[in-house]
C-alpha cells in the first residue's frame, strides 16, 4: 500500500568552545521506508544560519574567509534490487521531480564542511542547517 | 561515532573533554512519520590549540521520552559511561555525564549566543495552559 503524503526534515545546530580550533563537518539524514509504489519528490529545501568570529595574535592574520550561504541537501530514494543505483535528487527543487516506481527507502541527507585551524588561530562558531522534502508515493500504474 | 534517533523529535547532545568541559554542542532534529529515524555520524575527536583531543558524548535532553537514542547502538548513557572512562575522566565527571549534566561551552568574548530552549519550552506551556483556560 502507497504512503501517500510525506514529509522529511532533519536539522542539526551546532555551537563550540572558544578552545576549539577545529568545527566539525555536519553530516546527517533523515531515514524512512516507502511500499515500492510510484514516488514523486514535490520539494526539497535546505536553510543555513552561520555565524563565525575568528582571531589570531599580533604576529598572525586570518586569511580571507569566505562560508557558503547553503548546506548541501540531496534526497536518495533506495531500491531493493542491489543492482539498481538509488535515484539522487539534491535541492533546491522547483518542479516535482519525474515519478520514480519501486523505491522502498528514502533518505533526506544535508551537509556542510567542517574546518580547522592551526594554533594560535582560534574562533567562535554557531551554525544551523536544516533541510526538507514533501513526497508522494501512490499506487503504480 | 554514530547517534539514532527513532521517532520525531530533537535531542540536546554536548561534547566533553576529560576534564567535563564542553568543547561542542549540538542539537539535532528530525520529523516526518512515525517511523522516521534521524541520523549523525561524528568523530570523538576535535582540535584545540592542544591538538586532537578525545570526547565523550552526552545526552543532556531529548524532547519526549518515547523517542529510542541510541549512540552506536547502545544506550546513551552507557556508552557515554564507557567512552568517560576510555577518555581518563574522573569518576565524579563519569557521574555527572551519565545523568547528562554537563555545562554548555564557555562562553567568552567574543561569543556566539543561542537562545535558552528550556524557556522556550517553558513559555510553549504557558501559552497552552491560558488556551486551554480559554475554551
Amino acid at each position: 500500500m502507497a504512503k501517500g503524503s510525506m514529509m522529511l526534515q532533519i536539522g542539526v545546530e551546532q555551537l563550540l568552545s572558544p578552545a576549539v580550533s577545529s568545527a566539525p563537518e555536519i553530516w546527517a539524514v533523515a531515514v524512512d521506508s516507502l511500499d515500492g509504489d510510484r514516488t514523486t519528490v514535490r520539494e526539497i529545501a535546505t536553510e543555513k544560519s552561520h555565524q563565525f568570529y575568528g582571531w589570531a595574535d599580533e604576529e598572525h592574520e586570518f586569511g580571507e574567509l569566505h562560508f557558503s550561504q547553503d548546506a548541501l541537501t540531496d534526497l536518495w530514494l533506495v531500491f531493493n534490487e542491489s543492482r539498481r543505483p538509488p535515484a539522487i535528487l539534491h535541492a533546491p527543487s522547483h518542479v516535482p521531480s519525474p515519478p520514480v516506481d519501486g523505491a522502498r527507502i528514502v533518505v533526506l541527507r544535508v551537509r556542510d564542511f567542517g574546518y580547522s585551524f592551526d594554533p594560535p588561530a582560534r574562533f567562535v562558531l554557531g551554525r544551523r542547517v536544516g533541510s526538507h522534502a514533501y513526497l508522494d508515493e501512490e499506487p503504480a500504474g | 561515532m554514530e547517534i539514532v534517533i527513532a521517532g520525531e523529535g530533537e535531542v540536546l547532545v554536548r561534547y566533553i573533554n576529560t576534564a567535563g568541559e564542553t568543547l561542542l554542542q549540538e542539537k539535532l532534529s528530525v520529523t516526518g512519520s512515525p517511523t522516521v529515524q534521524g541520523r549523525r555520524a561524528i568523530d570523538l575527536s576535535i582540535q584545540t590549540k592542544f591538538g586532537f583531543v578525545p570526547v565523550a558524548p552526552v545526552l543532556v535532553t531529548q524532547s519526549h521520552p518515547s523517542q529510542r537514542v541510541t549512540f552506536d547502538g547502545a544506550l546513551p548513557s552507557r556508552f557515554t559511561q564507557q567512552r568517560c572512562r576510555e577518555i581518563g575522566c574522573s569518576p565524579k565527571v563519569v557521574k555527572a555525564a551519565v545523568r547528562g549534566r554537563v555545562a554548555p561551552p564557555l562562553q567568552t568574548e567574543p561569543a556566539v549566543r543561542l537562545h535558552d530552549d528550556r524557556e522556550f519550552a517553558k513559555y510553549i506551556r504557558a501559552v497552552a495552559r491560558s488556551m486551554a483556560k480559554r475554551t
